[in-house]
């Protein structure tokens, strides 16, 4: 249901609103949910947890004043693929920051536009000492055979280990490692501001191996994020003892040695782990239904962490409700210190990262927006593991659907902002800024596919969960919740790709409603209704001259004969429906008598002439006035006044001519 | 401007300077006119192309211009962004217009110190012609006064927004970003008020340049001595005019607006604000033009 009432034309209410929020710090906690969480419909029961592929047993110790990582530690993978395997393939991502020749830092790469995530200040790079498979004979060092890069590339980001000996079908092998990491300066996801170290992509990583035996590895791209399989983390942690570190997983031990900090933290069930240490970190800790969630942020924050922590509040059940119950024990967010503002806005298993400025005004809910997000993507990423650099709109376009729908059910139509009159939806701006874009290339591109980092953002994130949206306005809420319900139980600790969601969403919509998802997705598929023309006039025998009964009458004003008394008016509107998608809408017509009439039509045909019958002449004719076609490309051609008519703009005229009546009182003569 | 026929018709009687007790706001009520005229059709001048751009957008909806306020801004912001080519050059416009303002509004700058200075040989309160005789005569000082006070009020704007980013840059690692960023906007909030003091001091110097006639620049003399006791008046008519527009808003807020005579009854509020706003800063004019 969309809440279309008009509200009041207050140009000042703005204006003082801002003045005083700003002004004034006010931290105003967004509304309760208006009503309870849409439970899905979906029944499918949830997996308890994964099949444990590898797990990681890791040491990291932080010189902080190199800001290098001396990490050592031990890997066991199992081969849970169908075939023999006689290579593994190791991700080596912060070798993406050791030099512009990587993939993601290469002049051109695309998504980097002007360089601008470069780092600006040191590189970065990780420098594998030892990789050594255990063999009963004895562990053979594998790194001296290891090929860091391909013939033709020069990016060391991805790396082939040769093993001496096939890994039959579910064997399992033993990995010890020692290895150097080197944080370049804050770069994206990774990196150090002064004493402030986030160690994302800090340890060699094994690729993910598909099951049927291939593995799915590649470069780090700018535009690209992870895939990897489940296992268990197990890491100790050795910092300064004045820092504060945030990491993947439960604390099980903390102590301080040597004017050390050493924490080791475990967590099952994840592909990831990162972590992050600072001096100047102020810790927030707050139990939330069965999740103990920690917040650390800057000093003078606190107003923040209680926005994210409200969200928290909000998101924890209302994700539980629709796609299943939050599997771990505890929740991290880091807020990173403006200065390593690059690292936020990132997700991790267990551990999520905002950001905004600590003046953020209340009334713009990108604090809440950035935090749900992030922890949507405990769902679409950290139990959903798609290949997010192949199929990048599982994760973030389908996560950026679920941040725009709870952020709406939470705090209205205001979603985004929400200031007097002025109150703006997250789905409105994702729906409108893909217009564009959305000729480009397919939603449903791989990340490194891409040609720019502008379509990289619009299509994936806005596009498909405007595309969603739009799903969600026409068919109702309790179908998209039951759909991607279902889907989010199935698939919780699997790796999913487009035809397995598109199996699950073929048990809830109708195969049309399917195949206009498809176009979407990966036609590039548009559309736009308008309607072209109207008519509406008496309703009255013709005019004219008639032969009956042998005698020849003349009908009509010409003839002396007056309108008929009925007030029975009669027309049609010709709608029309361009592009590839079709959905169906309806036609409001609005007669002078300031009476309406709905008329639905199905949307499949290209155009329809949709007839009337009415007491009054026709004024208004609206096509999906209610825009539930939120992709529309155009809303301005979905109206039309009949000749005579004239909607108003004299109050915001007037409003707009007192705001500057005001400036110029202010400022003048 | 010092033509020689400004001079004449002056020295020839047509207008006298008006004795002290008669100088007030409510004795002339041509002066507020004048601003009020200025202020109106200079907003006139912006808002009637953009409202005719409005119409465009929304003369085929049922509701009017109320669908582009609905909640959740769909229609909003397709209007902008279908209507962005058209819309940019009325940003041009505003800005042209308040360029215009800063410029020729010497001249009702002018005009409205003349009515409350002076007024006719008979008594009366001075006509309009003879005003606009009498600030065409002074439109050149009082427009040196302003580019000098633009330039002013700029480098202090701009001087305190430097001290700001480097007080801000300097404690940042010390004290934090909250800390620093609020250190920052104290700075900020002192270069206001150096600006604000500016644009009082301009305000002075201009009303003693139109009233000193040809000897203009003892405005600055004499400023010196006024402003030490005008202070208070500036900044109680700064409060109340603020106060106004705040008791306006309360008012029409709870106006139905889209019933015909709720639209009449906001527009008349939201004139007489612009009105009474027009008697303050008259009324603080006079208390100047008595001082000189």
């Amino acid at each position: 249901m969309i809440d279309t009432a008009p509200v009041r034309i207050s140009s000042f209410f703005l204006f003082v609103a801002i003045a005083t929020q700003t002004a004034c710090g006010l931290s105003r906690l967004p509304a309760p949910p208006s009503s309870e969480p849409i439970v899905s419909s979906a029944n499918t029961p949830l997996r308890s947890e994964p099949a444990r592929v590898v797990d990681y047993t890791l040491k990291a110790s932080l010189d902080e004043e190199t800001h290098t990582i001396h990490g050592d530690g031990t890997i066991v993978w199992r081969n849970t693929s169908s075939v023999a395997v006689s290579e593994v393939w190791v991700h080596l991502y912060l070798n993406a920051f050791k030099n512009e020749s990587s993939q993601f830092l290469r002049p051109g790469a695309r998504g980097r536009g002007n360089g601008v995530t470069a780092p600006s200040h040191t590189w970065g790079a990780i420098d594998v000492r030892r990789f050594a498979l255990r063999e009963p004979g004895g562990s053979v060092d594998l790194w001296p055979r290891a090929e860091l890069s391909r013939p033709n590339d020069t990016d060391e980001s991805d790396a082939r280990v040769a093993l001496p000996r096939p890994v039959e079908p579910n064997e399992s092998i033993t990995i010890d490692m020692v290895w150097d990491s080197k944080l370049p300066a804050i770069v994206e996801r990774t990196g150090f501001d002064e004493s402030y170290n986030f160690a994302g992509q800090w340890f060699p990583k094994l690729a993910r191996l598909d099951p049927d035996g291939t593995w799915a590895h590649f470069p780090f791209f700018p535009l690209s994020e992870f895939y990897a399989d489940f296992g268990h983390f197990d890491v100790t942690i050795d910092v300064d003892q004045k820092a504060t570190i945030g990491a993947t997983g439960t604390r099980v031990d903390a102590r301080v040695e040597n004017g050390r900090r050493i924490e080791r933290y475990e967590q099952s069930h994840v592909h990831d782990f990162a972590w992050v240490s600072w001096d100047k970190f102020v810790a927030t800790d707050e139990q939330i239904g069965k999740v103990r969630v920690r917040v650390l942020a800057p000093r003078g924050f606190g107003h923040l962490v209680e926005r994210e922590l409200a969200t928290l509040r909000f998101a924890l059940p209302h994700y539980g409700a629709l796609y299943g119950e939050y599997p771990y024990d505890v929740l991290t967010v880091v807020h990173p210190p403006p200065s390593a503002g690059e690292s936020g806005g990132m997700e991790y298993p267990t551990l999520i990262t905002t950001g905004g400025s600590w003046h953020t005004p209340p009334s713009f809910h990108s604090i809440e927006a950035v935090t749900i997000h992030e922890f949507g993507h405990q769902y679409f990423y950290g139990l959903l593991a798609s290949n997010e650099h192949k199929w990048p709109f599982l994760d973030e376009g389908l996560n950026s659907y679920a941040e725009g729908e709870a952020l709406h059910r939470w705090l209205g139509n205001g979603s985004l902002v929400a200031l007097g009159p002025l109150q703006i939806d997250f789905a409105s701006v994702f729906a409108l800024s893909t217009r564009t874009a959305v000729f480009n290339e397919p939603v449903a591109t791989s990340a490194g596919a891409f040609q720019t980092g502008s379509d990289y953002g619009t299509l994936v994130y806005a596009r498909t969960a405007a595309i969603f949206e739009t799903l969600r306005r026409v068919y109702g809420d309790a179908l998209v919740a039951a759909a991607l319900g279902d889907y989010a139980r199935r698939f919780r600790f699997l790796h999913p790709t487009p035809a397995d969601f598109f199996a699950v969403l073929s048990g809830h919509y109708p195969p049309e409603t399917i195949a206009t998802l498809h176009t979407a997705l990966f036609e590039k598929g548009w559309v736009d209704f308008a309607i072209t023309d109207t008519s509406s006039h008496k309703q009255r025998e013709p005019f004219g001259m008639f032969d009956r009964n042998g005698t020849r009458v003349t009908v009509g004003a010409d003839a002396g004969l007056a309108d008929p008394p009925s007030e029975a008016h009669t027309g049609w509107v010709n709608v029309v429906r361009r592009g590839t998608l079709s959905f169906p809408v309806t036609i409001r017509l609005t007669f002078d008598d300031k009476s309406t009439q709905d008329i639905a039509w199905d949307g499949r045909d290209d155009h329809t002439r949709l007839a009337f019958n009415s007491t009054s002449p026709l004024a208004f004719a609206v096509v999906d006035p209610d825009g539930r076609v939120i992709i529309d490309q155009d809303f301005t051609n979905n109206r039309a006044a009949n000749s005579g008519h004239r909607g108003s703009a004299r109050r915001s005229s007037e409003a707009l001519f007192y705001a500057f009546q005001l400036a110029l009182s202010v400022v003048g003569p | 401007m010092n033509k020689p026929f400004f001079k004449e018709v002056e020295s020839e009687g047509l207008y006298v300077r008006r004795p002290m007790e008669r100088i007030s706001a409510m004795r002339s009520v041509r002066a507020v006119a004048w601003l009020w005229l200025w202020e109106t059709a200079i907003a006139l001048a912006v808002v009637a192309p953009i409202a005719v751009a409005l119409r465009s957008v929304v003369g085929a909806t049922p509701d009017g211009d109320a669908i582009l306020w609905q909640p959740g801004a769909l229609f909003l912001g397709d209007a902008l962004m279908h209507q962005l080519a058209a819309i940019r050059p009325l940003f041009t416009l505003a800005a042209l217009a308040l360029g215009v303002n800063a410029i020729a509004g010497a001249f009702p700058f002018g005009a409205i110190v003349a009515s409350l200075a002076f007024e006719m040989p008979d008594g009366r309160a001075l006509r309009f012609d003879a005003a606009a005789l009498a600030a065409a005569r002074r439109f050149g000082r009082l427009l040196f006064v302003r580019l000098v006070a633009f330039f002013a009020i700029l480098v202090a704007a701009l001087l305190a927004m430097r001290a700001a980013a480097a007080a801000r840059e300097s404690l940042e690692s010390s004290m934090g970003a909250a800390a620093s960023d609020i250190f920052a906007i104290g700075v900020m909030i002192l270069g206001a008020v150096v600006v604000s003091v500016l644009v009082m001091a301009t305000d002075i110097v201009s009303v003693g340049a139109a009233v000193e006639d040809h000897r203009w620049w003892t405005a600055f003399r004499r400023s010196a001595v006024i402003y030490s006791h005008a202070y208070r008046a500036w900044f109680a008519q700064f409060a109340v005019g603020g106060f106004l527009v705040a008791l306006g808003l309360l008012c029409t807020e709870h106006i139905p607006e889209s019933h015909k005579w709720g639209f009449v009854a906001i527009a008349v509020i939201h004139q007489a604000v612009i009105v009474a706003r027009a008697c303050l800063r008259v009324s603080w004019l006079a208390m100047l033009v008595q001082r000189f």
